[in-house]
């Protein structure tokens, strides 16, 4: 599948993804549909691991899908420290809170997608291509 | 009919079962789509993994639940988990309970709970069974040189 996330994307060059999430089942089946999509992908079980991660100059990926609902650091903190330190790719939050409420402090914080679990290929395909 | 054929077929037959038993759902059917020839043991890995986290799920909600003074907020936490993984490889019915778990642990209702744990436990017991029913039977389709059928 080509360029998931715009044109930028060239075949020499898979793009790369980061899924955040503490539930294992979810985060490889996360993994797994990114995968599909092309992009090469890691793993992180909590936001304070993403966070840590681009403190320390480490993270450099084109797309970050996150849990919202995680023990240490949740999405919505995670999101916000990660827009405050510059961090400009896209970021897909996930998560099993359904009302409106949660759903604009999640966008608020600073994601460019918000889904309702779970992810699927039929949701993350009309993201992408929305781009 | 040969035995390819006739596998093929009890196959498909099962899997519909499951669908309108509400066992799985159509994230199930998502999930097979994720295996092709670079991931050919996708389905058999999330399934293995969701059943062994499920077991130490249900432990520790068993052990949470059998204390003097029950921990409500680890209640939550594995309630929470076990609802995101159900939901995540269709397990749709475990997932159902897994809602009405909830409320029983808002309200501090522990007769409630102790309720819906068993019922979350039966659940997740058939729908492994069925699972490993289904995969015995992929096995066999092919060891007889068949292919696994594609629904959806």
């Amino acid at each position: 599948m080509a360029s998931p996330l715009g044109s930028s994307m060239t075949s020499a060059k898979r793009q790369s993804a980061l899924v955040v999430d503490d539930d294992p089942v979810t985060r490889i089946i996360t993994r797994g549909l990114l995968n599909y999509f092309g992009f090469e992908v890691s793993t992180l079980n909590d936001g304070i691991e993403v966070v840590n991660m681009y403190e320390a100059g480490k993270g450099h990926f084109d797309l970050i899908i996150t849990d919202m609902e995680m023990p240490v650091m949740n999405g919505i903190e995670a999101t916000k420290k990660l827009r405050s330190l510059g961090v400009g790719c896209k970021i897909i939050g996930v998560s099993s809170c359904d009302d409106e409420t949660s759903r604009r402090h999640f966008l608020e914080a600073g994601l460019d997608h918000l889904f309702y679990k779970p992810l699927n290929v039929t949701k993350l395909q009309s993201c992408l291509e929305n781009n | 009919m040969d035995i390819v054929n006739q596998l093929q077929r009890q196959y498909v037959d099962f899997l519909s079962s499951l669908y309108r038993e509400g066992l799985l759902d159509d994230q199930f059917l998502q999930i097979q789509k994720l295996q092709d020839e670079s991931n050919p043991d996708f389905v058999n890995e999330v399934v293995t993994l969701f059943f062994e986290d499920s077991e130490k799920l249900l432990h520790n909600l068993a052990i949470a639940l059998d204390q003097q003074h029950v921990d409500y907020q680890k209640v939550d936490a594995c309630v929470h988990q076990f609802k995101g993984s159900s939901s995540s490889i269709g397990a749709q019915r475990v997932r159902n309970i897994c809602v009405s778990f909830r409320t029983c642990y808002d309200a501090k209702n522990l007769e409630g709970c102790l309720r819906c744990l068993q019922q979350v436990k039966d659940e997740y017991y058939l729908v492994k069974n069925k699972l490993q029913t289904l995969f015995r039977l992929e096995q066999q389709i092919v060891a007889a040189g068949g292919a696994i059928p594609i629904m959806g």
